[in-house]
């Protein structure tokens, strides 16, 4: 497919009544919004500041309203077509449909989205382009979930993309598409088999896993205790982290009023803090040590793959300077 | 089946009377309510308001349910109508920077104040020229509704929760949370001495929004890492003096030598 076909399609997409969302280049920023057309895509393969997260996830959503006795819970969600999704977002996909597997808002949101992924070719495994054609497939997209993904060269950066598709309907869009545009139907189906590669799980991750518990006395998280601010935006940015807080609110109409869920971080103080005030979280060391934890001990424990996507959006925007690599490494080194 | 009727209210009656009512103040906190817009319809269907002497004149000695007191206690006047204020209501509220941290007034309190009202006041000799303090130092307050202004919606919000009896409180999260959902740019990231991390949000972060460095208006979250955020400053290059005057903008700077002694 090359960018005029791309063009058609997304044009057909919104016809099909999609927003469609990507990656767009602002004041030298690369921000995820809705477009109107394919050029404003940026394939540069900078990675966006923040995510996909919002899309799936929403910083803050209404799951029911109540009038007296009568609730309502809206679970309509509208279709949407996420475009440009990169290999480290998708990876939070795969979090997220485990997390949220019944969850009836996130599904919704789910059944409505197309999720379209593209990746410059050698950016995550430094591979040539005629290695990738042989790997490309069972390395990395066997183990994602997507519907549609465009592959794209780095040699042949300004004309062609490689379509792979990854569901039953990602190739039901595209033949429609195909049928309906006169696009010569290419692509190839890439067979999900789950998260995890043959090889088994990820040894890095086996490593800091069996490193981590027990290591809340050591200076790792002391220094962290003494340079952290607890602003939270390094969980806000974080792909991955899905954490969030019920609040029940009250509408100035009488007997009316909504249930609202919305992101929190394990930064806050009182994210932890139970009925009579008790904390879990006592004070930033073990803030820190638990965001860390929950990453790369509880989440590989549960689903057996990282909680971390390697992306490294914690450590651009940490004020305090904070990387996330650096902490890994003294954890491994320990 | 979980019955989520709301409770008649326990501040009192179906329709709680109200007063709302200024100090020595700009009345800039009492405009947010006037400026409720359709809020606001629900607000004076929900509450009688008798005592509302912005919008209107005449006082009705009564109790009260709920009051709203913006301002500051500039005047034996104003402590009068304060601690009269408290005996006559079920549940004060204080609202505004002014009321509950103490606000730009404040600032008089870290210099010369002797010397500063005689560059104001051509005669000083009726002039009171007290300390400034929050609210809570003179009389026990209920809640506590910061900002400057105040924002409108949790105005509303809060209302709404009293009306159901429900204690209303304001997440202990930073302005960093509200500012990095927007997607504002950081300022702190940029070099600015931004105090967004350390302040109790919920004004959705308006300044951050124009580019504007948070001041703390809205008091700081109840056990902020402020120790860390000032070893940033310091790497910044920002100056004691700096500092001190970012934090007296909003009287500040008192718990902030607080938080660092503790």
């Amino acid at each position: 497919m090359d960018k005029k076909q791309l063009q058609k399609f997304i044009q057909w997409l919104q016809e099909k009544n999609y927003i469609v969302i990507g990656p767009t280049k602002e004041d030298g920023q690369i921000l995820i919004k809705t477009i109107s057309e394919s050029s404003q895509l940026d394939f540069s393969g900078q990675l966006p500041l923040y995510s996909f997260k919002k899309y799936l996830v929403p910083s803050r959503e209404i799951l029911f309203k109540y009038k007296k006795d009568d609730f309502k819970a809206d679970l309509t969600a509208f279709k949407q077509a996420l475009i440009g999704v990169s290999i480290f977002d998708l990876k939070a996909i795969l979090l997220y449909n485990q997390v949220f597997e019944k969850d009836p808002y996130y599904q919704a949101r789910l059944n409505n989205t197309l999720i379209i992924g593209q990746s410059q070719i050698p950016q995550f495994q430094n591979l040539s382009f005629k290695v990738w054609e042989d790997k490309y497939e069972e390395d990395i997209l066997e183990h994602l979930q997507f519907d549609i993904f465009l592959g794209q060269a780095k040699e042949k950066k300004s004309s062609e993309f490689k379509i792979f598709t990854g569901s039953k309907k990602g190739q039901q869009i595209l033949n429609d598409f195909a049928k309906q545009s006169g696009w010569k139907s290419d692509f190839e189906h890439v067979e999900y088999a789950g998260p995890i590669k043959e090889e088994g799980a990820n040894p890095e991750m086996m490593k800091i896993k069996e490193k981590m518990p027990g290591s809340l006395e050591t200076d790792i998280w002391q220094n962290l205790d003494q340079r952290c601010i607890e602003c939270g935006k390094c969980t806000i940015v974080c792909p991955t982290c899905f954490c969030f807080s019920l609040t029940d609110q009250p509408c100035l109409n009488k007997d009316e009023g909504m249930r609202k869920r919305c992101w929190d971080s394990c930064f806050y103080s009182e994210f932890s803090e139970i009925t009579g005030g008790h904390k879990f979280l006592k004070n930033t060391a073990e803030r820190i040590y638990n965001w860390y934890y929950h990453k790369f001990v509880r989440i590989p424990d549960e689903y057996n793959f990282p909680g971390c996507v390697g992306c490294g959006r914690c450590s651009m925007v940490c004020p305090a300077g904070i990387k996330i690599h650096e902490v890994l490494e003294s954890i491994k080194t320990k | 089946m979980i019955n989520i009727n709301p409770k008649p209210t326990r501040l009192g009656r179906e329709k709680p009377t109200v007063a709302i009512i200024s100090l020595t103040a700009c009345n800039g906190c009492l405009m947010e309510i006037i400026n409720l817009g359709q809020l606001l319809k629900g607000v004076v269907d929900r509450l009688q308001i008798t005592e509302f002497p912005l919008v209107r004149s005449g006082k009705s000695p009564t109790k009260f349910d709920i009051a709203f007191i913006e301002g500051s206690v500039v005047t034996k006047e104003n402590l009068k109508t304060l601690e009269q204020l408290r005996k006559q209501s079920k549940f004060l509220i204080a609202i505004g920077a002014c009321a509950c941290i103490g606000g730009i007034p404040e600032i008089k309190n870290y210099r010369d104040r002797e010397k500063l009202i005689k560059q104001i006041y051509k005669s000083t000799k009726n002039i009171e020229n007290p300390l400034i303090k929050p609210l809570k130092e003179y009389v026990k307050i209920d809640l506590e509704i910061p900002g400057c202004p105040p924002n409108k919606k949790e105005i509303a919000k809060i209302i709404a929760s009293l009306l159901v009896g429900k204690i209303p409180c304001i997440p202990q999260r930073p302005v960093c949370y509200e500012c990095q959902i927007r997607e504002y740019n950081c300022l702190l990231q940029k070099g600015l001495p931004c105090l967004g991390s350390i302040t109790l949000g919920g004004c959705q972060a308006v300044c951050l929004k124009s580019g504007e460095i948070c001041s703390a208006c809205r008091g700081f979250l109840s056990k902020p890492a402020a120790k860390n955020l000032i070893k940033i400053f310091k790497k910044q290059g920002l100056s004691d003096q700096d500092l001190n005057n970012l934090l007296e903008k909003f009287g500040v700077r008192d718990e902030f030598e607080k938080i660092l002694k503790s």
